[in-house]
């Protein structure tokens, strides 16, 4: 649209718009890495990972307004990221005007709060795993330019990275992704990775990291605490989270 | 005093009580502008158009007066802020300040600080609001707004090096909530500067200075033409007290103004370009320890250099009942920041050092009107449109200025269109109503993303109880705005803007005619202070905030010519979530000053401005509080025959006072280890120095 | 007028020495407490230590973190961007720079004077330097058997989060603070049964002795921080 049209287009509706409220549409997303794997390029040892269900509970989606306090919610639920593009996780109507804090909670709820089955490959060697934690993790986040006007919509997307989940550092910004370890904890070699096999393998030999996190011992501990670092806002958009 | 047609905006003349009264227009409409680096041409050439158009006008006899002050202005602002002041050409003089950013500190509740040298915008303080560089304080020169939006430095950035402080005729001074047709940034108060010659005839001045500072001017009116019919050229050039700081600065100035038919018409073009270097910040444990000294710089600190080309053709015209102005302007800004103010505490190789390049054009117009149909209503309405474009760059540089990684370029322009209307009712001889709104489409076109845009309706309303009498009173609510940054503008939609919701309640009384008192209370609200956090280069809604405050004023005249004033603004601001202070606010301010105002004695004139400022602690992060401050400035002037003699005196205590503290972690030395303790560090205050100057009227 | 205007002058500037508070800052001398020699870090095994030397620098204290604080406040002073990591950290209150050699089995030693500006303090940070490299040398025995090891590791990570529990009142501040290791802990994360080879001198290409031994030496209970009162 050019500039002079969008000037006149856009005149009268200053006119219509103001105070009142506005739509704050939710959505999730996992992306093309728990759509379609996570691929080798992206491992710093060359295995390759995939999933088949990869659901996340969301029991919180909150708008914040400059004070912190919640000026709406969306409803939540359960979200099968394997399916393709980003799903609906609900609405709220909340004052219209500029947001720069949304809140997300992913917790139990009925079953576990996140739910990931798939495989890693590294060589010739591919193991599956099932994996159900119960973690309860509040995002604080960012959205970008989040201003919504009266009667209109906007989105803020609660974005899962699903590579996170192979980290070799807990805190280190500069952690790689890394499968072998993975695995190589099919103990018993039947070609599935529990996490009570992970739990069999300590971490310090491994070269992972876990920093100030000195209670992480051994590897289930490691990708359940990871699992509190998988949410993002709109993609990249960091959020903090108080562990 | 009001003239018979007081409530359409005659601009007012009479004693100093009056002129305190402040009636100038702030906002018009603006058109679609020029494009790119031809804009200073075509400024100069529309400028030269309108000399060609009017060569004969400045001919023409000009009699200072009523009369003439009746055509010149209309459409003024709003009914008197009670807080507000004016000061015409002689007060002006008699107002201690070497530039025109300077003798802004004449307005009651603001702090200035200079952490950026001698060309690089202050940063305002006013009322409780930090308004950064000029983001809440808008100013305007003859109407045409001189804030400029999405700056590389800051977005409203407010410079006006641009201006000769001897073509500064008026000063229309006016903290507090928005009113009338106030637009784009009037968010803790505004300003508007008269600009001409107050006298015709010639002069030629020259000054020197302690500070190693050398300033000549020359400005010429034609001896019967209009304050508006102007030449001034002027170089400014100094050493300064200390290291780096250090400034060259030239400026020229033309304008012509006459009749033409029934309408008065003006033309000006000013331009200016400096370059300077600035001291940036001390570390206090630094000063302490006498590592550096309190007017030494760190290397690297940086320096600017800053070219500013504005334009304006105007036309006012019309009748006691009916009135209209015309403005259209146009200009061309160039600016170059290279700063530092962290040494090597993020990148302990290359330094922290930014160079920040800005260019900008901007082009508008406006018109406003004002109706007279009944004595009971009147009627006044304004059109403004603006338009800039902007393109400006951050680089990361090493202390030398080599630039080793750059950042990402912006371009993008920038809309405002708007409109007002004020109602002024008058339906009793002790009641004055004036109920406003103002309505502003605001647009961001980047280059490289989709436009975004933001609607604004800001209503205001104006009481002015027993006006004239020997005490009156005064009401006001206003909603101010300021206009989002093209920084923030992505994904179109629409844009975050910053809202104010501003009242003020107080009392003027004149009980005597060499007497003046005011005391007003005030109270702003932002329910949500959005702010663009240059930093992480995002917008941040950090919560609602209210500053509540209270002003007071004492006036004393006692012969025509000397005022003595004192002004004392206390002023509390806080996030009203968590109570927290907002931080580098001063809470208090006050001003003391005696001034004599071209008092005539016998073969001379005599001008004299004795002035000191107090500025109270102010609340910082973590805790700290910054040092109160007591300052003197003095400025002095003997007028005999043609001949003028001057004295101007910064600081007239020599007191090592700081304009600013900030409180952070730096790193000062690479090669010692980095220390992540906050710290308080200081921006030097304006020291000593004095500068004498000799002029000559031909 | 000029002796009124010095006077109010001289108010203002006592005012202002007056009432111009920041965080008190108070300095506070910081040791180390070396280990003992004899190290028993479980699963059967002794260890007598001959040599042990880590180098560290720069002591960081920590307030305890605001998770409130949403967003940092802007300053027209650009500051440090904040790691984009996804925990609140606290902010740096006290700190002694500087970089030490620490002879773990030695006497011990006076590190300096930590600057700690008053309120309250929950952890601290240090910094582990890769030269000189960390040594450790001497004899474990595991099962009965004797394993020599000498080993050499260039360690370049951060020790976060070490427990330091401190509300500072400048009135009444520690004595000192004392910074000790755990060579227990350190070592427990060591194979010392790997194979030490032919040489039969258990070194750190040993297996994953290089991980084991640096993950416990970053470790966080491996490092302690207390006030002496």
């Amino acid at each position: 649209m050019s500039f002079n049209r969008t000037i006149a287009a856009l005149a009268p509706m200053a006119v219509l718009t103001g105070c009142g409220s506005a739509t704050w549409q939710v959505t999730t997303w996992g992306e093309a890495y728990i759509e379609d794997g996570i691929p080798a390029s992206a491992f710093d040892d060359g295995c390759s990972a995939t999933f088949d269900t990869f659901t996340v509970q969301i029991t919180e989606a909150a708008l914040l307004d400059g004070d912190g306090a919640v000026v709406g919610e969306a409803p939540g639920g359960s979200f099968a990221l394997t399916e393709p593009g980003p799903q609906d996780v609900g609405s709220a109507s909340v004052p219209a005007r500029f947001y720069d804090t949304a809140r997300f909670r992913i917790a139990p709820e009925g079953g576990a709060s996140i739910h990931a089955v798939g495989s890693v490959t590294c060589g010739a060697d591919t193991v599956a795993f099932d994996w159900s934690f119960t973690t309860d993790t509040t995002y604080v986040c960012a959205p970008e330019g989040l201003t919504l006007a009266s009667g209109g919509t906007s989105t803020t997307e609660l974005t899962v990275h699903g590579d996170h989940f192979f980290y070799d550092g807990l805190e280190n910004a500069d952690a790689a992704v890394r499968g072998q370890a993975i695995v190589d904890a099919d103990a018993d070699v039947d070609g599935t990775v529990t996490l009570a096999e992970l739990a069999a393998v300590d971490v310090a030999p491994l070269g992972y990291a876990v920093g100030q996190y000195s209670d992480v011992t051994d590897l289930a501990a490691f990708v359940t605490h990871l699992t509190r670092t998988l949410g993002h806002v709109d993609g990249e958009g960091h959020c903090q989270v108080d562990l | 005093m009001r003239s018979a047609c007081r409530c359409w905006g005659c601009y007012p003349s009479g004693p100093e009580e009056d002129r305190a009264t402040p009636r100038r227009p702030l906002v018009g409409w603006q058109g679609p502008g020029l494009r790119g680096r031809g804009l200073a041409g075509a400024v100069i050439a529309a400028w030269a158009w309108a000399w060609a158009c009017l060569g004969t006008a400045w001919a023409e006899p000009f009699e200072d007066g009523p009369a003439d002050d009746a055509v010149v202005v209309v459409a003024a602002d709003a009914s008197d802020p009670v807080g507000g002041r004016h000061l015409d050409r002689a007060a002006v003089e008699a107002t201690p300040g070497r530039t025109a950013d300077e003798l802004l500190r004449a307005m009651p509740g603001i702090h200035l600080s200079a952490h950026g040298g001698r060309g690089k915008a202050y940063q305002y303080f006013l009322r409780g609001f930090d308004a950064v560089h000029g983001g809440d304080l808008a100013v305007s020169l003859e109407g045409v707004p001189l804030n400029e939006v999405s700056n590389v430095h800051a977005h409203g950035y407010l410079d006006l090096q641009l201006i000769p402080t001897v073509l500064v005729r008026s000063m229309d001074l006016l903290p507090g909530p928005a009113r009338g047709g106030a637009g784009d940034f009037a968010v803790a108060g505004r300003a508007d500067l008269g600009l001409g010659l107050d006298q015709g005839g010639g002069v030629l001045y020259g000054a020197v200075g302690s500070d190693r500072s050398v300033l000549a001017t020359v400005a010429w009116r034609p001896e019967h033409a209009a304050p508006g019919t102007f030449v001034v050229v002027e170089g400014d050039v100094g050493g300064g007290v200390g290291t780096a700081r250090g400034w060259r600065q030239a400026r020229i100035g033309a304008g012509i103004e006459g009749d033409v038919g029934d309408a008065r018409v003006r033309a000006w073009v000013l331009g200016q370009h400096g370059a300077f270097d600035s001291p940036g910040v001390l570390r206090e444990d630094d000063v302490a320890s006498g590592d550096v000294g309190f007017y030494d710089a760190y290397p690297g600190s940086g320096g600017g250099r800053s070219t500013r080309v504005l334009g304006a053709v105007q036309a006012f015209g019309g009748s006691e009942r009916l009135a209209w102005r015309a403005t259209a302007w146009g200009g061309w800004r160039a600016l170059s920041l290279q700063q530092n103010f962290t040494g090597w505490y993020e990148d302990a190789v290359n330094g922290d050092g930014t160079v920040q390049d800005h260019r900008a054009w901007t082009a508008g117009a406006q018109g406003q009107l004002g109706w007279s149909p009944h004595p009971v209503v009147g009627l006044r309405a304004g059109l403004s449109a603006r338009l800039d474009g902007v393109h400006h760059q951050e680089d990361g540089v090493t202390p030398d200025g080599t630039v080793w990684t750059e950042g990402e370029p912006l371009a993008a322009r920038q809309a405002d269109v708007g409109a007002w209307v004020v109602l002024p009712l008058d339906p009793t001889p002790w009641l004055h109503l004036e109920p406003a709104v103002r309505a502003d489409v605001l647009l961001v076109d980047p280059d490289d993303d989709a436009v975004a845009w933001a609607p604004v309706v800001a209503p205001r309303l104006g009481v002015t109880l027993f006006e004239g009498a020997v005490a009156s009173g005064h009401l006001a609510y206003g909603r101010g705005f300021r206009s989002p940054d093209a920084r923030g503008a992505s994904g179109g939609g629409r844009l975050p803007v910053a809202i104010s919701d501003g009242i003020e309640a107080g009392v003027r009384a004149s009980p005597w005619r060499w007497l003046a008192l005011r005391v007003l209370g005030f109270a702003t609200f932002v329910s949500d202070e959005i702010v663009f956090d240059h930093v992480a280069a995002r917008f941040l809604a950090t919560g609602a905030t209210r500053r509540v405050g209270v002003d007071g004023g004492v006036s004393f005249r006692p012969v025509d010519a000397m005022r003595i004033d004192a002004d004392l603004t206390w002023s509390d601001g806080r996030y009203t979530g968590s109570g927290d202070p907002i931080p580098y606010a001063p809470r208090v301010l006050g001003s003391v000053g005696l001034y004599v105002e071209r008092l005539a004695l016998p073969s001379m004139n005599v001008t004299f401005g004795f002035r000191t400022r107090l500025l109270g602690p102010r609340p910082l992060p973590e805790g700290y509080v910054a040092q109160p401050n007591a300052v003197v400035d003095l400025t002095a002037g003997v007028e005999i025959r043609s001949w003028m003699l001057t004295l101007d005196v910064d600081n007239l205590l020599a007191t090592r006072w700081r304009d600013g503290e900030f409180v952070y972690a730096s790193a000062w030395d690479p090669t010692a280890p980095r220390s992540d303790l906050s710290a308080r560090h200081l921006t030097a205050g304006a020291p000593f120095a004095l500068r004498l100057g000799v002029g000559w009227r031909f | 007028m000029a002796l009124l205007m010095r006077a109010v002058q001289g108010a203002a500037l006592s005012l202002a020495v007056a009432c111009a508070p920041g965080r008190t800052v108070v300095q506070v001398p910081v040791a180390f407490a070396p280990s003992s020699p004899d190290v028993v870090p479980g699963d059967g095994v002794s260890i007598a230590l001959d040599d042990a030397s880590v180098t560290v620098a720069h002591l960081r204290l920590e307030s305890p973190p605001d998770p409130t604080a949403r967003w940092r406040l802007p300053s027209l002073i650009s500051t440090a961007v904040a790691h984009p990591g996804h925990d609140f950290a606290g902010g740096v209150s006290g700190e002694l720079l500087g970089t030490w050699t620490l002879d773990l089995l030695g006497d011990p030693v006076p590190l300096g004077s930590a600057t700690l500006q008053d309120g309250a303090y929950a952890t601290a940070r240090l910094q582990v330097e890769a030269s000189p490299v960390l040594t450790m040398s001497g004899t474990a025995t595991v099962d009965g058997d004797p394993i020599p090891f000498g080993l050499e590791a260039a360690i370049a990570q951060e020790i976060t989060g070490i427990p330091f529990d401190l509300t500072l009142d400048p009135e009444t501040p520690p004595e000192a603070l004392t910074l000790s290791v755990d060579l227990d802990h350190a070592l427990s994360f060591v194979d010392w049964r790997t194979d030490p080879g032919a040489d039969g001198l258990l070194t750190i290409d040993d297996g994953a002795v290089g991980h084991t031994l640096t993950f416990g030496v970053v470790s966080t209970p491996t490092w302690t921080l207390e006030p002496v009162e």
